[in-house]
């Protein structure tokens, strides 16, 4: 259990001595980066023994606090975690070192890299806890944390608004595992996981439990109706907090579902099918509103919440084949699930540094505005490029991999013939094949738009190559997402065991089925690497000795070719996004040309969250609705707040004469 | 009960309809003093003369409240030229009659009060409350910042008599600790009559309102919701 300790020990003290590094933050960065370096090749052995072997560890210690227990434990769903978390950290960390080396030094940067390094140990917390408290505590912590690091650039426009909206996502999730931990913690008359998972639990109240935990833990990962924090909370943030919020941070949600359904202990299938139909609204709602988005840090936001989806149809597919007794169905959806979290933090945060890179280079996140970086930034276009095949599970990298253990599982399911179960299962797989090939789309257009073609903005024509500290980063996770790929048999050892301890079956006896599938998702790999070698073998073969000449992109033979004739976002969503137009009802600005010599004539398009409008608008106008009545209770008189005094104090005194 | 004390005790009730109706700042100042001086002398009463530790609460009292404290006081009104409370928020009729009522279910309340306050009779208790009242009514009804000192410290009055009619002794203590509150908070509040004066040519409270949260952005709101 040390190593773990010691990590969080390095984490806390590291954070400590940033906060007083004061206006030399670049002396901060570099404890940061010492200390999220430390912390990982601390934490890391201990969590893969954990991890390969499957024996947990546990540390408790005593501790004053009413209710709670200092006690902490690793088996292997935290020890997958951890590992995770930790290793995670190292690359955002040192991408943002490059990332803020722009600005003068400051005593608020000083103060982020601090709440960085507290947002890892509170998550590190999160995964190790055993004891309810402990973990509601951390989980304060990390929102907390993560919450300043959002709002890093406030004097920006909106970053505070949008601020404002995750803060009050985030303490509705805690009020929601409040109640839970409350309601658990009352029948159980503890709040240590032990004495919690020992309490029997009738339907109803097991049922309440579940869905507390998904209410709460859901709104972290941003599952779809709770996602409306994430468009707005990453995008505000500075890009290396992006990547740690959308890489890691959500997917304490994730750990946090796990967990509880693995405390809980007698699944029912409802919460198989409850989990499918989340998953699978947030894979469609996800995918869709990425691909009418302008800006690309909201696009990958987007996308977050289609890949928190796909894990929980993995999740979801695991509980309902388990419940209906098909083992190794549930094995290998768990199995997806998890090394899905894992490839999604390496290609978003991937992704999201690209794209930080790119915005950051241009002054702009609007795509419309970008064009032709690839030239301009081959590293970064490159990485990003990497990242957006991952993200879109091409072949053969890491996305393909754990999608494909997906597929399997939910396909092995389905093909055991149990009457609804399978057939949900069944159902469930063209609805990850629809976020997929959206999801291409989508990469194709932003992609496309922004690395590709000429620059539509001055600021983008201008644009330099990243520096050494975040092209570094970067390449190491362009490289994970490639490695993974291509050795994903390896991962199985990574995997079985939490897992196995998920799905109910020894991980000996399920682990071959997954290593099968695996082998044959690396040997495609390779054999597509294979053929691409040949290809351009080929290519390189038939231009020998011709002239090669280089013309403008989109130039198509035209006099006086201009940048505003190649496609935009608008437009390159717009042959999607029409047939759908009753369902996602976007704004639509459209000057229709008009006459022989048209003027002018413009289009655009902008899609707004269905949560948004229909959910949460109300909900909140309605609150403030509510709140402005009470208002002209506060009218700066004093004598007046006297009177409400007295009215009440006379109103308590009138009901003991009374009564 | 000594029909001494329930002399006193009828004093204090008078006093606090007095106050809730004098205009005067120096008429609510002394009234005031004369209130304190009267509790003051019904904690040697009821304490009986043969206990020092009665002497030492009492001559506090008397010395604090009844002498300093309106010194104080008045030294603030000549400085601010602030002698009459033209326009209170409650018309000083309306005020009498509130003091009125407040006496009567202050009679009302006392005579609910649990056996142990009420062994030093009804009228103790009665007294008490109505002095709460009445610094309360203050409070609300007057516009001027040294009328609002004023309630607080006849408030404290009423609180000083409530705590005569459950604890027999008050403890030494105590009661010094609450006048030195008493004192430290008249000070403060002259130095902010003294500020608001400065600042505002006048010690009229209800002109705070602009310090309100959002009140400058008013009109934006109703726009903007």
């Amino acid at each position: 259990m040390s190593g773990p300790l010691i990590s969080l020990g390095i984490l806390v003290v590291g954070a400590i001595l940033s906060a007083l590094c004061g206006r030399r933050s670049l002396a901060a960065a570099r404890v940061a980066l010492l200390s999220v370096s430390l912390a990982a090749a601390a934490g890391t052995p201990t969590a893969l023994r954990v991890l390969v072997t499957g024996r947990g560890v546990s540390w408790r210690a005593p501790w004053s606090l009413p209710w709670g227990s200092l006690s902490v434990a690793l088996d292997p769903l935290s020890a997958f975690f951890i590992a995770f978390i930790l290793l995670l950290a190292v690359p955002f960390a040192f991408y943002g070192r490059g990332y803020l080396a722009r600005h003068r030094g400051s005593s608020w940067h000083s103060l982020s890299w601090s709440l960085f390094q507290i947002l890892v140990a509170s998550m590190v917390l999160v995964v190790s806890a055993a004891d309810g408290l402990l973990l509601l505590m951390a989980w304060e912590a990390m929102s907390v944390a993560s919450l300043f690091l959002v709002i890093h650039d406030h004097e920006e426009e909106g970053v505070l608004k949008d601020g404002l909206v995750y803060a009050v996502a985030a303490h509705l999730g805690v009020a929601a595992l409040l109640g839970l931990f409350a309601l658990w913690g009352s029948w159980a008359g503890s709040l240590r996981f032990a004495d919690l998972s020992a309490v029997p639990l009738g339907r109803g109240a097991s049922w309440t439990l579940f869905l507390l935990a998904v209410a709460g833990f859901g709104s972290k990962a941003g599952l779809a109706p709770f996602h409306v924090w994430l468009p707005k909370a990453h995008p505000a943030a500075p890009s290396h907090v992006s990547a740690l919020m959308s890489g890691v941070m959500i997917k304490m949600g994730i750990y946090g579902i796990l967990r509880i359904l693995l405390l809980l202990g007698g699944w029912r299938p409802g919460w198989g099918y409850l989990l499918l139909a989340m998953g699978g609204s947030s894979a469609l709602m996800g995918v869709l509103y990425a691909l009418g988005q302008h800006d690309l840090k909201r696009l990958l936001a987007y996308h977050s919440v289609e890949n928190v989806g796909i894990i929980t149809i993995g999740i979801g597919a695991g509980v309902l084949a388990r419940t209906a007794g098909m083992e190794i169905a549930s094995l290998l959806a768990f199995m997806g699930a998890l090394l899905h979290v894992l490839n999604h933090g390496l290609f978003k945060g991937l992704l999201f540094c690209g794209g930080g890179a790119a915005a950051q280079a241009s002054g702009t996140r609007e795509m419309d505005a970008l064009g032709g970086l690839l030239k301009r930034m081959p590293w970064t276009g490159t990485g990003f490029l990497i990242g957006s095949m991952a993200i879109c599970a091409l072949p053969p990298l890491n996305g393909f991999a754990s999608e494909f253990l997906i597929y399997s599982g939910l396909l092995s399911g389905a093909l055991s013939g149990r009457a609804a179960p399978s057939l949900v299962l069944f159902f469930s797989v063209p609805v990850l094949a629809l976020a997929g090939g959206l999801a291409l789309a989508c990469f194709a257009k932003a992609f496309g738009v922004a690395f590709l073609g000429e620059p539509r903005s001055a600021p983008a024509r201008d644009a330099r190559e990243a520096n050494p500290w975040m092209i570094a980063p970067m390449m190491a996770l362009a490289l994970a997402c490639i490695a993974i790929g291509l050795l994903a048999p390896l991962m199985v050892s990574l995997i079985a065991e939490p897992a196995s301890a998920l799905a109910g079956v020894a991980a000996a006896a399920g682990g071959g089925g997954a290593a099968a599938v695996l082998t044959k998702v690396a040997l495609a790999g390779w054999a597509l690497l294979l053929l691409a070698a040949i290809l351009s073998a080929l290519r390189w073969l038939l231009l020998r000795g011709r002239t090669i000449s280089k013309a403008p992109t989109w130039g198509c033979g035209f006099s006086a070719p201009t940048a505003r004739m190649q496609y935009t976002a608008s437009s390159f969503a717009e042959p999607l996004l029409g047939p759908l137009r009753g369902v996602l009802r976007p704004r639509v600005h459209l000057v229709e040309p008009r006459g022989l010599f048209p003027e002018g004539g413009s289009f655009s398009s902008h899609l707004e969250d269905w949560a948004d409008k229909i959910l949460y608008e109300p909900l909140f106008g309605g609150a403030a609705n509510l709140a402005g009545r009470v208002r002209p209770l506060q009218q700066g008189r004093l004598q007046l707040y006297l009177l409400y005094t007295l009215l009440a104090l006379i109103a308590l005194l009138l009901w003991q004469v009374l009564a | 009960m000594s029909g001494f004390a329930q002399l006193l005790l009828v004093t204090v009730l008078l006093l606090d309809v007095s106050l809730a109706a004098s205009s005067r700042l120096a008429v609510l100042i002394r009234a005031f003093a004369l209130q304190a001086a009267a509790v003051a002398a019904l904690a040697l009463v009821l304490d009986g003369p043969g206990n020092p530790h009665a002497w030492a609460v009492a001559s506090g009292t008397l010395l604090f409240k009844g002498l300093l404290i309106p010194y104080f006081l008045g030294r603030a009104s000549e400085r601010t030229h602030a002698v009459k409370e033209q326009d209170p928020l409650v018309p000083y009729g309306v005020s009498l009659l509130l003091a009125a009522a407040g006496v009567a279910f202050s009679f009302a309340l006392a005579s609910r009060l649990p056996e142990a306050a009420q062994r030093s009779g009804i009228l103790l208790g009665a007294a008490a409350f109505a002095t709460m009242f009445t610094g309360l009514l203050i409070l609300v009804s007057r516009g001027t910042a040294l009328a609002q000192v004023a309630g607080y410290l006849v408030l404290e009055n009423g609180i000083f008599l409530f705590g005569l009619s459950i604890l027999r002794h008050m403890p030494l203590l105590v009661e010094m600790g609450i006048l030195l509150d008493v004192f430290a908070g008249t000070f403060v509040m002259g130095i902010v009559v003294y500020n608001i004066h400065r600042t505002f040519d006048h010690i009229d409270v209800r002109a705070l309102t602009a310090l309100k949260e959002g009140a400058e952005r008013e009109e934006g709101m109703e726009e903007g919701g």
